[in-house]
């Protein structure tokens, strides 16, 4: 009992960090049809300023998370308005864009790497200590990164769901050019899909930093998770990709403690494999029908 | 009394394969003109270039006195509106959130209301289905939500690409008796339809599209005195 409590929060930990990764990916694909290569290195970029916020800068916790954020957030914007928006209009864009993000993430980890060193540091923004429920450990950083996730992913479903800006990004991920006929301005839109997907990146790399460390390559684990699990949940499905993290957080933990850590991850790979063969559009996508 | 909508000269296509050549065309205030001719020639293209979904290569456009602003969204806003051919539905919202979307540039709401009010009763099948999701309704009723969302924008123009394209005759009828009273409104309409006999009723002024080109051009009058040409171009 006590085992699966542990793992329970482990797992839910893991999750909560995974789906903050794979929602801004899920995003960008379902609006844009871009697969964002860059975003693992948005979550790099968001660690590392809230690193040099809190100890370069000595600022408090609070303002340097918010900073990391909002680094993120200025970095996809910058890579939409000088890469990305020449490329919209392409045949080919769905994969050009991808070698094109590809060099642009490159070019940023290159950037860190030079700037800060290969040497790994520990995530300053943190918060020690925990407590016990029965003969169960729970650090306070684990419901403080639940808690981060929940309140971003919340405010993300609520833009999308509630407001006309996300009536907008429905609209062009539906359907780009019948958007454009009722007034909708989709370049607009893009720009704004990638500030929040770099937005929520940030927020999970800094996350994951906490638990892990800092490193130039640290957003190539977190991108190719991000990727497995929205194509788990079938490519651009939002709340399938919210809620297959969850599920993939909460399996990755539970094969971690009966079987060891180095097995989550090539049993996570495998699964993919497994819904690529039987379910290709994924747990939560649809099979395209195509009608003229 | 100057055109609502006047374009001069205008070309454009696909990549480096133009399509329309030097096309001139004037729509009256308050007119019905339909644009006829085989499939493949560029009509749909035409309708494309002026709703701002393609570039235009060359070419002047004036709309309601004013040069017409880039881009399909601005387009939009200033009073244009397409409903595109294969109707361009909003698959996974409702019927209802499709016609809104109509009016998503619109602020005016009462008037947004009652113009949806006028979409339902004048397709009252939409009011029955207004709750289902676009994914799940019928040819027709496609159809309808297409012509009724143009509706919901209360633009000043309204093209409407192939009305008729893929639908059972019962259908067509119903969709051009919807037409008709479109027609009395103060919207101007133009209809792209590959045969003249379904609009030949509704629209007061013809161009018959061939090659890129309008090779010919007339009014309702015109249209019967010309069948030949007319047969020659679409094989009676």
């Amino acid at each position: 009992m006590d085992a699966i409590l542990q793992i329970v929060i482990t797992g839910l930990t893991l999750g909560s960090m995974y789906a903050l990764g794979s929602v801004g990916l899920a995003l960008t694909y379902g609006t844009m049809g871009m697969f964002n290569m860059a975003h693992g290195v948005f979550m790099t970029i968001g660690a590392y300023a809230s690193y040099t916020a809190a100890t370069v800068w000595g600022l408090p916790l609070p303002v340097a998370i918010a900073f990391g954020i909002l680094a993120g957030g200025i970095v996809g914007a910058l890579m939409h308005l000088l890469v990305v928006r020449f490329m919209l209009s392409r045949d080919d864009f769905q994969t050009t864009i991808m070698v094109a993000t590809a060099g642009v993430a490159i070019l940023f980890q290159d950037l860190i790497l030079k700037q800060f060193g290969a040497y790994p540091f520990k995530q300053p923004v943190q918060i020690e200590g925990m407590f016990r429920i029965g003969n169960t450990v729970i650090a306070y950083q684990s419901i403080a990164i639940m808690a981060m996730a929940a309140v971003l992913i919340g405010a993300m479903a609520w833009l999308l769901t509630k407001t006309r800006f996300g009536l907008a990004i429905r609209a062009t991920a539906m359907n780009q050019n019948a958007a454009k006929l009722m007034g909708v301005k989709t370049e607009l839109t893009y720009l704004q899909v990638i500030l929040i997907a770099g937005t929520l990146a940030a927020a999970a790399g800094i996350l994951i930093s906490s638990l892990a460390s800092l490193s130039p390559g640290m957003g190539t684990n977190p991108l190719i998770r991000a990727f497995v699990i929205c194509v788990v949940a079938g490519l651009g499905s939002v709340t399938g990709a919210g809620l297959t993290a969850i599920a993939l957080g909460v399996m990755e933990a539970g094969i971690g403690y009966y079987f060891g850590a180095r097995y989550g991850f090539p049993v996570m790979l495998g699964l993919v494999i497994l819904v690529l063969i039987f379910r290709p559009a994924g747990l939560f996508g649809k099979q395209g029908v195509i009608r003229a | 009394m100057t055109s609502l909508l006047s374009v001069k000269g205008l070309s454009s296509g696909y990549r480096q394969q133009k399509v329309l050549h030097d096309i001139n065309l004037e729509i009256a205030h308050g007119s019905v003109t339909a644009i006829i001719g085989p499939n493949g020639h560029g009509k749909s293209t035409l309708l494309k270039t002026i709703s701002g979904l393609l570039p235009s290569w060359a070419g002047e456009t004036t709309f309601d006195g004013q040069a017409m602003p880039n881009g399909a969204p601005d387009r939009a806003r200033s009073g244009l509106i397409l409903v595109p051919q294969g109707d361009q539905l909003f698959m996974a919202m409702t019927v209802e959130e499709n016609l809104m979307m109509g009016a998503f540039a619109r602020k005016d709401t009462s008037a947004i209301k009652s113009d949806l009010d006028e979409v339902y009763s004048l397709f009252p099948r939409l009011l029955e289905r207004r709750t289902q999701r676009a994914e799940s309704l019928s040819g027709g009723e496609r159809r309808m939500v297409g012509i009724g969302r143009g509706m919901m924008a209360d633009g000043k123009l309204m093209m409407i690409d192939e009305p008729s394209l893929g639908l059972a005759p019962l259908i067509i009828e119903q969709i051009y008796a919807a037409l008709g009273v479109l027609a009395t409104g103060n919207c101007s309409i133009v209809v792209v339809e590959e045969n003249p006999s379904r609009v030949a009723n509704v629209a007061s002024s013809f161009h018959l599209m061939d090659g890129g080109t309008f090779a010919w051009t007339g009014n309702a009058a015109d249209l019967t005195n010309s069948g030949e040409i007319l047969n020659t171009y679409l094989g009676g």
